[in-house]
């Protein structure tokens, strides 16, 4: 063999050699990624009834998780699976409400809430590094408005820490929610046809009760004003599944 | 609740035998890992690397280079 095959087999062995220690090294990176995030699902989900409050030490074991790990997973390198992962995590935490019927007198609800904004951080960080951007309908493909999209996220996700003191609080900031959007997402000329396609769009992509409420609005204010909606209703019955509202109209939407 | 795509512990095994230049070892589980998952085209590209990576040794060691 010539000394030129020789060397042409050693440029081949380096290029192999490299690729498999890329290979080696991201996998190896993804599992331990996988790893951390079953450990941090495990600090949050250990205890199973949404009523009960973080305690300290857990939440205290969470933010040891943040520094330890946080980076890891949301920086180079994320993928889209992982960062759902993540998103649910902090809605999780969200739903923690203490027991109580005011959940901000908690003493451990300021941490936590200091916990969901460095989620919600992360989650921004990795929602860059793939593109997208974070919304309440979850993961979306990126706008030039992203930045604030996300922001209003964050707001969105602490709001939710505040809780419900009673019922007519939160049908004013279910009316909120359907002014902030309107006036935030859409243009003045924009009809509310293509307000409501959006808005089953969002359902569509993830169901939610804010969502869902907007749309239902979306609906019975456009058949009110003889807009024929059928197929918008269907898409939202659709979309809402068997725990729909919308039946106990009990009329015939056309 | 969603869960990232876990590696395989065949697949973690090779990682190791990777690490250790142990090539005809991970090439045994690598293959085993492909059979396992039929499409996984990722781990199709990675067993031809080490088959690659085989080769080049043999070929070197053989004619003393």
């Amino acid at each position: 063999m010539n000394s030129k095959t020789v060397t042409e087999i050693r440029r081949v062995d380096r290029v192999v050699t490299a690729f498999l220690n890329e290979w080696t090294a991201r996998t190896k990176h993804r599992h331990a990624v996988g790893d951390s995030l079953q450990e941090l699902e495990s600090l949050i989900l250990n205890s199973d009834d949404s009523k009960v409050e973080l305690q300290i030490p857990q939440l205290k074991n969470i933010s040891r998780w943040l520094d330890m790990y946080g980076e890891a997973v949301a920086g180079e390198g994320v993928q889209r699976s992982e960062l759902e992962v993540l998103v649910q995590l902090a809605e999780q935490i969200v739903h923690f409400h203490g027991g109580s019927t005011d959940p901000t007198d908690s003493p451990n609800a300021e941490l936590r809430s200091a916990l969901v904004d460095r989620l919600v951080t992360l989650i921004r960080q990795g929602s860059k590094e793939l593109g997208l951007e974070y919304t309440p309908a979850g993961l979306m493909k990126a706008s030039p408005d992203s930045d604030a999209e996300a922001a209003r996220a964050r707001r969105y996700l602490l709001e939710r820490l505040g809780g419900f003191d009673d019922i007519k609080e939160a049908y004013t900031r279910a009316l909120e929610f359907q002014s902030e959007r309107l006036s935030y997402f859409y243009q003045e000329e924009t009809h509310l046809l293509s307000v409501l396609d959006y808005q089953l769009k969002n359902l569509e992509a993830r169901n939610n009760p804010e969502d869902a409420f907007f749309a239902a609005c979306l609906l019975y204010f456009l058949r009110q004003h003889n807009y024929s909606i059928a197929p918008y209703a269907e898409r939202f019955k659709k979309a809402v599944g068997d725990e729909s509202a919308f039946e106990m109209w009990g009329a015939k939407v056309s | 609740m969603t869960r990232p795509p876990a590696v395989p512990p065949l697949v973690a095994d090779s990682l190791a035998a990777l690490e250790a230049r142990d090539y005809e070892r991970a090439q045994i589980l690598i293959e085993q890992a492909v059979s396992d998952k039929p499409n996984d085209s990722e781990l199709e590209c990675v067993l031809g690397a080490i088959d690659m990576k085989i080769e080049c040794l043999r070929v070197l060691k053989t004619h003393g280079a």
